[in-house]
Order: structure tokens, then C-alpha cells, then sequence
């Protein structure tokens, strides 16, 4: 099982680097390739994958400015003239992240047949009520003309994702992959920044508790609902959680892709629901989970986190080094050719009207001062409508 | 009375009305989009979000206890149409029925499926 897991780790690693590609690509790729005659090492591998990836995913927001929609909030926070101190800081919080999201979900194990069940029927109702609350909150707590603006913005990026999802236009492998790179990468590198470069700091005990029990609990919550991701769920809780420093920002992300996967695949073994791409993988290969594998793939999950953790504490030094070294420019320029290839490459004509539209919503989220939370309205509005309708 | 802006009102309003651009070039786009008409065969795993015209015949209908409705639709391959929405809901479409399907492919544990948009019986 270890010799599994750490080819998983290290398949996760090697996407981490590739901005743009899905570790649920490669799990897939893996599971139907027929390397593995046994499914059980086979779910063992793919789940390591996509774990490791959680981590590492982090990388290229770091490195080239480009977010998918589970780590574009972090390219902000991250991609602005980084030095070495700070990527290591930064990767020391992201690495806390993921650890604790484990932590806070692991206690669930003992009672999620109990909870789940009781969670499901008294909440299902009111989720989407829920999210059009914390949507409307969010926009609410601005001051002055922010509050029409980031409406307004809320609104944009929101009727991009209405009228791309299930549109047919692009491939739905990627029909998000140029928004996300037009809303947080293309709008992020012809910003104009501030020259002054401001350090990522430590964040304090209370601050990861508080962000911790915000990743928990929209974790939870979205896991009562199908067809909900990493992004959407990033949403809800920067909705919920009011103004996030940076460094919260950074640490909330990663706890909560690890919590999601976590309480997905206690979902999968207590009502047999899929809730992530994590748990359709291992129903893909194992069926039906009994109380003993579920125990076993909980265990993947953590042993897979820390041997990410272990690697990517290992690689910020020489990583870091190298950041500080490159001037910010090139990284820039490189930053733009990945986006464009990407979108180019994998969405074609279509892709690219995505990718400028979604680039002026975002450049003018920037000019308006308005939080880039607001943006996901692109994946919240399409939500709230499928969920309530 | 002076309407004049300063140059970044100026970029301001021009990107916000590029955007207001796109997304209506985007929204001219989604409802124009063409099905591709193919056989049931050629459906594969690729082409998941594609927009599809296939038609049938309707070999097996199952009704679940939500009230959903599953056919079975058969060109000499045979493919699942999910019908979820209430207007199709109301079709008068019974086994034996020839159908013509527009929509999206889509998979669901593991296998492909055709989610409709619009749907012609005979």
C-alpha cells in the first residue's frame, strides 16, 4: 500500500507543475490505463494522486500566476514579486492547511452514519437559500459604491458561468479553465501592481481555528450536496468567513480541498453517495464501501498528506531560491504564454472569447477595488440556480 | 455641465463595456450552437459536454420512484437518455416510439448518456 501511495505522491507532484491539468485527468488515465490489475491498489494510487495534488497544486499559482478554480483565490495573495521568505512562509501555511483540513474531518469517521443522515434531511432544503444569503452578505458588508459594484461584478462573472454551464459550447473537461484563467490569471498579470512587495506573514492560532472551522463547515455543508467542487465550496466559505487576510486566505483553501476529500469519501462509505471526483474514483474501481476500507482509504488520505507535506516543505527552499532569483518580468511573460497556450490548445476559438471576457471582468474587479471572493460568483450563481430551481 | 472623465474612469468604463461585449457575444454563441448529428456509436468519452443530435428508437423506459424516467434509446447501439425535466416528462413517448435527441453527453457512473435539450417524438 505505502509503494502505491508514494506513486501516487509523486504522479501528484509532477501535475502540481503542469498549470491547468486535472489530477482527476491522470487518476483516471491511471485507473482505466489497466497498469494495475488490482483494483484495490489500483483506488489506493488515485486516491494518493489526487491528494498529493491538493498540495501541490499550489505550485503553479505560485510559480506561474495560474489558478484552477480550487487554488485561484490563492494567486492574489501569492503572485506579487515573492521572495524567498515568503514562498516559504506561504508554503508552510498551505501545508498547515491540508494537515488540519485532515484533522478536523477525521473525527467524523466515528459518526458520519449518524450525522449525515440527520444533516441531509434538515439542511437539504435551505442550502440554496443559504448560498443566496452568504452571496448577498458578502455584497452587503462592502461600504459606499462597493456595494453596487461588487454586485455588479458578482452578477457578471455569474452570468459567465450560467451561460457556459452545460452550454455545449466547449469540451466540459475544460469549459472552466479560460474563465478561471481570464478572471484570476490574465486579469492578475496586466494588472499594473504596486511596486512595494509585501511580505506573507504568520497567521496566529486563533486565526487558523476560526479559518479551520469556516473550511469545516462549508465543507460539510457542500458535501450534503451533489455535483458541488472544491471551487464552489472555497466560495461559500470566503462568503462566510467576511474579509480574509491574505494568510487566511492560503491557509483555508488547502484545508478545505483535504477536509472535502475526507468527509467525501466518509459520505461514499456511510450512504454510498459520490461527492467528489476523489470518491467517483475509488466507486469507480472498489463499488460499494464497507466501515473496514473506508477506515483504510481515510488512512491513504492522511499518509498521502504527509508524505506531500514532507516533499513540498522540502522543495520550497530550492523552489524559493530560484523565485527570488528570477526577475518578476519574465515570470510574467512566462505566466502569460502558459495561460494562452492552454486556452488556445485546449478550448480553441470559444475558449479564447471566454478567456478575454472573463479577463475584463476581472481587470475590472481590480480597478473597482472589489474583492476577487466576488468573481465566484461565476460558479455560485450557477449553483444557487441549480440548487433552488 | 462637464461630463468628462479622467483616463482611468476612461480604461474603467471601456473594459466594462468590452465585458458587456463578450458576454453578450458569449450568450450569441450558447444559442446558436449546432448539434452534431452522429450515430449512437460514435458517442465516446471525449466528447463529454458536447452538444449531440441522435435518433431511435425508445427499446426500455425505467421509471424510477422519484418520478425520473430512463430511456433506453436504440440506433443498433443502445445509449441512456435521463429524463429529469418536467416538459419532457409530459411527452407521449411510449416503447417502440422513434426519437430524435439534442443534447448534451454527459457520463454517469461510467457510462455515457445523452441529458436532453430538446426532444421530437416520431
Amino acid at each position: 500500500m505505502l509503494l502505491f501511495t508514494a506513486i501516487g505522491v509523486l504522479l501528484g507532484l509532477g501535475v502540481g507543475f503542469i498549470p491547468g491539468f486535472s489530477s482527476n485527468n491522470l487518476s483516471m488515465l491511471f485507473i482505466t490505463s489497466g497498469l494495475v490489475s488490482s483494483n484495490y491498489y489500483l483506488a489506493v494510487t488515485a486516491v494518493a494522486i489526487e491528494i498529493s495534488n491538493s498540495f501541490f497544486e499550489f505550485l503553479s499559482p505560485m510559480i506561474f500566476g495560474i489558478g484552477n478554480e480550487a487554488t485561484a483565490l490563492a494567486v492574489d495573495p501569492v503572485y506579487e514579486g515573492i521572495s524567498e521568505e515568503s514562498f516559504n512562509r506561504g508554503i508552510s501555511i498551505i501545508v498547515s492547511g491540508g494537515l488540519v483540513g485532515i484533522l478536523i474531518s477525521l473525527p467524523l469517521l466515528f459518526f458520519a452514519d449518524k450525522i449525515y443522515p440527520l444533516f441531509y434531511s434538515s439542511l437539504k432544503p435551505l442550502v440554496g437559500w443559504i448560498l443566496l444569503f452568504l452571496c448577498a452578505y458578502m455584497v452587503w458588508i462592502e461600504r459606499g459604491w462597493k456595494k453596487i459594484f461588487s454586485a455588479v461584478i458578482f452578477c457578471m462573472s455569474g452570468l459567465l458561468g450560467l451561460m457556459i454551464k452545460d452550454s455545449g459550447l466547449i469540451s466540459a473537461d475544460y469549459s472552466l479553465l479560460p474563465i478561471f484563467i481570464g478572471l484570476y490569471g490574465f486579469s492578475s498579470l496586466l494588472s499594473k501592481r504596486s511596486e512595494k512587495k509585501e511580505l506573507i506573514q504568520d497567521i496566529t492560532f486563533l486565526e487558523k481555528a476560526n479559518a479551520a472551522a469556516k473550511a469545516f463547515a462549508s465543507s460539510m455543508l457542500a458535501s450534503l450536496i451533489p455535483g458541488m467542487k472544491r471551487g464552489q465550496i472555497s466560495a461559500i466559505a470566503l462568503q462566510a468567513g467576511g474579509v480574509m487576510k491574505r494568510e487566511e486566505v492560503l491557509f483555508i483553501l488547502p484545508a478545505i480541498s483535504l477536509a472535502f476529500a475526507t468527509l467525501s469519501i466518509l459520505v461514499l462509505g456511510t450512504t454510498g453517495n459520490v461527492r467528489s471526483s476523489l470518491a467517483y474514483d475509488v466507486q469507480e474501481v472498489m463499488g460499494e464501501l464497507y466501515f473496514s476500507q473506508t477506515v483504510l482509504f481515510v488512512s491513504v488520505i492522511a499518509i498521502t498528506a504527509c508524505m506531500s507535506s514532507c516533499i513540498l516543505v522540502i522543495l520550497a527552499k530550492p523552489l524559493g531560491k530560484i523565485m527570488s532569483r528570477v526577475d518578476g518580468k519574465y515570470l510574467k511573460i512566462l505566466g502569460f504564454c502558459v495561460c494562452s497556450f492552454l486556452v488556445v490548445n485546449f478550448t480553441g476559438f470559444y475558449g479564447i472569447i471566454l478567456a478575454f471576457t472573463a479577463t475584463c471582468i476581472g481587470i475590472l474587479s481590480k480597478k473597482l477595488g472589489i474583492r476577487s471572493t466576488h468573481l465566484m460568483g461565476v460558479l455560485m450563481l450557477p449553483t444557487i440556480v441549480s440548487v433552488m430551481l | 455641465m462637464n461630463f468628462s472623465l479622467d483616463r482611468s474612469k476612461q480604461t474603467t468604463l471601456l473594459i466594462l463595456l468590452l465585458a458587456v461585449a463578450g458576454l453578450a457575444g458569449i450568450n450569441f454563441a450558447v444559442k446558436n450552437i449546432k448539434p452534431v448529428e452522429l450515430e449512437i456509436g460514435a458517442i465516446e468519452e471525449s466528447m463529454e459536454g458536447k452538444l449531440v443530435k441522435i435518433a431511435g428508437r425508445i427499446d426500455y423506459i425505467k421509471k424510477t420512484s422519484s418520478g425520473n424516467l430512463y430511456w433506453t434509446v436504440n440506433d443498433g447501439t443502445n445509449i441512456t437518455v435521463p429524463i429529469l425535466d418536467g416538459k419532457f416528462k409530459q411527452l407521449p413517448a411510449k416503447r417502440g416510439d422513434t426519437v430524435e435527441v439534442v443534447g448534451l453527453v454527459t457520463k454517469y457512473k461510467g457510462e455515457m448518456e445523452v441529458m436532453p435539450k430538446e426532444i421530437q417524438v416520431g
